[in-house]
């Protein structure tokens, strides 16, 4: 009798610390976000809401036009720990770009404080983009994401996975990156006084409260300070004062 | 003007009226002709340009249409904005472009000023003081 109580006591114990474990390995993965039926996510705000737009529609256009296969974009602020190509196909799988049962489903994903890119690929489509040419594809990315120009990036990334996928051109044209050697000493200081003008920012929105979603997506993309380079688009401020800061949508038919 | 017929705006109008009753929130519509450049960043010009940042609680809306080029895009500013769900301008654009693809333009652009309504109902409810802060009016541009 008392045995078998002390017995189910224990059990309780091992349950609870077994429960306290899964919590804490679950807390410390990171989730996929919900992407709402959209083409592109910016967790770590690089992109303004004009700039998301932009690619939202380039996106469009590519499931369009692109024989069933179909592009998303995430961006995570950080990998959290979790490894890039495990988290990446988690994305993939759990989104399911692609249309039904053909598995032509695109992903490009970018960790921006890890620095690392990846570009999943749907069995449908590895055919006519292996490995191979998903590595040349994401080494043609990097001069733009050293550069701070990651809409153009991004851009370009679609653009040519839809040339590998389709054989025909996207019709965007997309700008070379700018040179924008990392090493010259005048580029530092320029991005840090950038970073601190944006803190600042970020704190007056905070102090002036009310900005819930939004002004936290904007601290939490604050950590960038060692990203390097240009930090020409932030959290979408075009205005300031009495300008539009609203967010939206647009289309066409 | 001859973007559209007299019906049609009465039409809007009515629609937007609708959209306004018991909501602070503001709803306004801009049409013309063609859009060549990026159509977010042109409507957001028209949104400062027709003074929609100025309501008290900033809640304007503006459905921004470019008939002959077939663009359109919604813009909620920032009050409005940081409540709504993060896929509402988005879905709201998806319900249109179901009607305008039927050929429904009106009936597209009623549905937007609708869905708009709902949501300034829901989180900007009527206050007696409230007065109309923007004109019900259609903005249009012969561009």
């Amino acid at each position: 009798m008392k045995n078998s109580i002390l017995g189910s006591k224990f059990k309780i114990k091992v349950l609870f610390w077994f429960l306290l474990l899964a919590a804490n390995l679950t807390s410390y993965s990171l989730e996929v976000p919900r992407n709402y039926g959209r083409y592109i996510v910016d967790k770590a705000g690089i992109l303004s809401q004009s700039e998301k737009l932009q690619i939202n529609s380039l996106l469009q256009k590519f499931e369009r036009n692109g024989k069933g296969a179909q592009m998303a974009v995430l961006i995570q602020p950080s990998l959290k720990g979790e490894s890039l190509e495990q988290y990446s196909l988690k994305v993939a799988e759990t989104w399911k770009q692609g249309h039904r049962g053909t598995d032509k489903g695109l992903l490009l994903f970018i960790a921006m404080k890890e620095k690392k890119t990846r570009l999943e690929v749907g069995d449908g489509l590895e055919g006519v983009i292996p490995d191979g040419r998903a590595g040349d594809i994401l080494r043609g990315l990097t001069p733009y994401m050293r550069g701070g120009q990651f809409k153009n990036g991004i851009s370009y990334v679609i653009g040519k996975s839809f040339k590998s996928a389709t054989g025909k051109s996207l019709g965007n044209s997309v700008p070379p990156a700018r040179v924008n050697s990392r090493s010259s000493g005048t580029n530092i200081p320029s991005g840090i006084i950038f970073f601190f003008i944006f803190v600042l920012v970020v704190v007056s929105i905070l102090n002036g409260g009310g900005r819930r979603r939004r002004g936290f997506v904007i601290f939490s993309s604050g950590g960038f300070s060692s990203g390097g380079g240009g930090f020409s688009s932030g959290g979408g401020f075009s205005g300031g004062g009495g300008g539009f800061s609203g967010g939206g949508a647009s289309g066409g038919w | 003007m001859g973007l559209l017929t007299k019906n049609e705006q009465n039409r809007l109008v009515d629609a937007i009226k609708t959209a306004e009753t018991n909501t602070s929130g503001e709803i306004r519509l801009h049409i013309q002709n063609r859009c060549k450049d990026d159509i977010f960043e042109l409507a957001q010009k028209k949104f400062e340009e027709l003074g929609m940042t100025a309501t008290e609680q900033r809640n304007g809306v503006l459905i921004f249409m470019a008939l002959k080029d077939k663009k359109f895009a919604i813009l909620g500013d920032s009050g409005i904005n940081e409540l709504v769900p993060e896929d509402f301008w988005q879905s709201t654009v998806n319900v249109m472009t179901e009607s305008f693809k039927n050929k429904d333009l009106i009936g597209g652009l009623e549905k937007g000023i609708l869905k708009a309504g709902d949501a300034l109902k829901e989180f900007f409810p009527y206050q007696s003081d409230d007065i109309n802060e923007l004109s019900d009016e259609i903005s249009f541009d012969e561009k």
